[in-house]
């Protein structure tokens, strides 16, 4: 079952005065799953804002399909709009009004009750520590206070899917480890959750499939282990006791030679077959070894080398 | 899947926002207006007025009544959707309204209806006011309010319009400073057809806001400078097509979505 479903999805922006035009999505089609954590990356500018925005209807795509839930953002809007709660990347609050009044509308706009808005308002306000806020206006609030607030608004008619957009940028450490247990919670739930971030090590704590998008296309989707079990380029450090040179069976092996120190760099899955073809030749050859260590990869270095990769082809 | 909410709800959620946004800046909203026509009445009704003789059978005071009540109609629902849709389209609150599921034609009657409101709330303070002066009663009710209905709806439907087109603060406020304004004096606020001659009786003729401020007129004191029924006609055949056009660029998201 699928929450999202997006076929050929483009949107092309065009900038009338230069008469440019701007392909900032470009030919995408990904489904998000019912009940996944869907991390969505990618550098600055590669899309994922205006792909939320075609999913939310923020932004009118120029061709392809989008399904919320069954319903097309289109020509279902109402139905589809229901579905989904979205913390922005970009905070905007309705200037008038104070906190709770700000939280009593959105719940109107989705059709709730002025009172089971306010009791739904309370909960989570209290929840988020901003209870002592709510007759607050919005420019008395932090910046982390205001990202907090947004992730409320976009929980208050209880959407199925709630899309996030970089909801943790601006939040200090303690903050952004509560939101990251109230996202796993949210998600035991049964809650679809679609997560922007540039921290990549939050996609890699609470993400259950990963999507990275570079200039418009999609590069990569795959669940979360996979990827880090498919790229990840672990380094072998072997340190010796004595500098000696190193017999020409080394050259099989991906490495770097200095100061008595031999760092290889292996494919996740070859690690142990060339860990052990390491030790060997260096056995045979009566070479002897102080100490060796194995550093694992992580999601940012994959990360970083898929981008550069894909800008340099 | 998510149960179905009332149909109703955001659309009365968007209209109440819409209308109590008012009440927050008064000093904007409320008072300026009300203070201007104290004003005029004053000056006009009161200090000029008393040396004028009865216009078409009333006092002058009097006369000059309805066209007031039509300028501050006009500028209150004209004014609240432009402000609104303005200031919601710059500081991009307006995201809220469009990730709510209201329907394109709730979004636009919600906008259309509370600057009716503001309209109205300024006309009756209008009313309100030159009763602290004179004795005002209404002559025929029920062309009056139709009237009154039909041209709140046409501004607020302006409003809506020029809200969404301006990038500037400048823009918002032409049509109103260079249109409306104008159009509303030359409208015969002050005069009776008779009593000008020359280019002002030709643009008076033809001007829309002329019609208007008579069917008012008739409607609260009996008097009138024109034809009534051809009024109407004509504020229905153009409140249609502002509608329309209104209605459309909502759902297209003109200047609202990306
Ligand atoms: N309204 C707009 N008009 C013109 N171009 C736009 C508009 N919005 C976005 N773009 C362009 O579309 C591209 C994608 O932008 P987008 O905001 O989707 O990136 P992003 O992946 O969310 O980046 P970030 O991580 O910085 O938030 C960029 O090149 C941007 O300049
Ligand atoms: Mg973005």
């Amino acid at each position: 079952m699928n929450s999202i479903e997006i076929q050929g999805l483009v949107k092309k922006f065009t900038i009338k005065k230069k008469k440019e035009e701007v392909f900032a999505v470009n030919n995408i089609s990904f489904n998000i799953k019912k009940g996944e954590i869907f991390g969505f990356l990618g550098p600055n500018g590669a899309g994922k804002t205006t792909t939320i925005n075609c999913i939310t209807q923020l932004s009118n795509k120029t061709s392809g399909k989008i399904l919320v839930n069954g319903h097309d953002v289109e020509k279902q809007y109402r139905e589809a709009r229901n579905q989904i709660g979205l913390s922005p990347q970009d905070l905007t609050f309705d200037p008038y009004f104070t906190i709770l009044e700000i939280l009593v509308y959105q719940g109107g706009y989705f059709g709730m009750l002025k009172k089971q808005a306010q009791k739904r308002a309370e909960k989570l306000l209290k929840q988020f520590e901003l209870w002592e806020k709510r007759k607050s206006r919005i420019k008395q609030l932090s910046g982390g206070m205001k990202r907090k607030l947004s992730i409320i608004k976009a929980m208050m008619h209880k959407p199925e899917i709630l899309i996030l957009d970089e909801p943790t940028a601006a939040l200090d450490v303690d903050s952004r480890y509560e939101l990251w247990e109230f996202i796993k919670k949210l998600n035991e739930q049964g809650i679809t959750i679609i997560l922007t971030t540039h921290y990549i090590e939050e996609a890699e704590k609470l993400a259950d499939r990963i999507a990275i998008i570079n200039k418009g296309k999609i590069i990569k989707l795959e669940e979360k282990e996979k990827i880090i079990e498919d790229l990840s380029q672990n380094k072998i450090t072997i340190y010796l006791k004595e500098d000696k040179k190193l017999p020409k069976e080394f050259n099989q092996l991906n490495y770097d030679y200095k100061d008595k120190k031999i760092i290889i760099q292996t494919p996740k899955k070859d690690q142990n077959k060339n860990l052990r073809l390491a030790l060997k030749i260096l056995e045979e050859q009566k070479i002897e070894i102080e100490n060796f260590s194995v550093d694992q990869d992580n999601l940012e270095n994959i990360f970083r080398r898929l981008i550069k990769n894909e800008n340099q082809n | 899947m998510k149960t179905k909410t009332s149909d109703w709800i955001p659309f009365y959620t968007l209209f109440k926002r819409e209308f109590l946004r008012f009440f927050k800046v008064p000093n904007n909203t409320i008072f300026p207006q009300l203070i201007t026509v104290l004003f005029y009445f004053l000056i006009f009704g009161i200090a000029i007025g008393s040396r004028i003789k009865e216009v078409s059978g009333v006092s002058y005071f009097l006369f000059i009544l309805p066209g007031l009540f039509v300028q501050l109609l006009i500028n209150g629902s004209y004014s609240n959707p432009s402000g609104s849709l303005y200031v919601a389209r710059n500081f991009g609150n307006i995201t809220d309204i469009l990730l709510a599921p209201i329907s394109y034609i709730q979004f636009t009657l919600a906008y259309i209806f509370a600057g009716m409101l503001r309209g109205f709330f300024l006309g009756l303070g209008t009313i309100i006011i030159a009763m602290l002066f004179i004795n005002v009663s209404i002559h025929h009710f029920w062309i009056l309010i139709i009237y009154c209905l039909l041209i709140s709806f046409v501004f607020a439907c302006f409003g809506i319009l020029v809200g969404l087109w301006a990038e500037t603060w400048e823009q918002l406020n032409i049509f109103i400073n260079f249109v409306v304004t104008p159009l509303t004096f030359l409208g015969g606020v002050f005069y009776t057809l008779d009593m000008v001659s020359g280019t002002i009786a030709t643009i008076t003729q033809f001007n829309p806001i002329f019609y208007m401020i008579n069917g008012v007129r008739y409607g609260m004191i009996g008097v009138q400078d024109g034809n009534i029924y051809l009024g109407l006609i004509f504020l229905v055949i153009i409140a249609s097509i502002l509608f329309m056009i209104t209605y459309k660029l909502i759902q297209k998201g003109y200047h609202l979505r990306t």
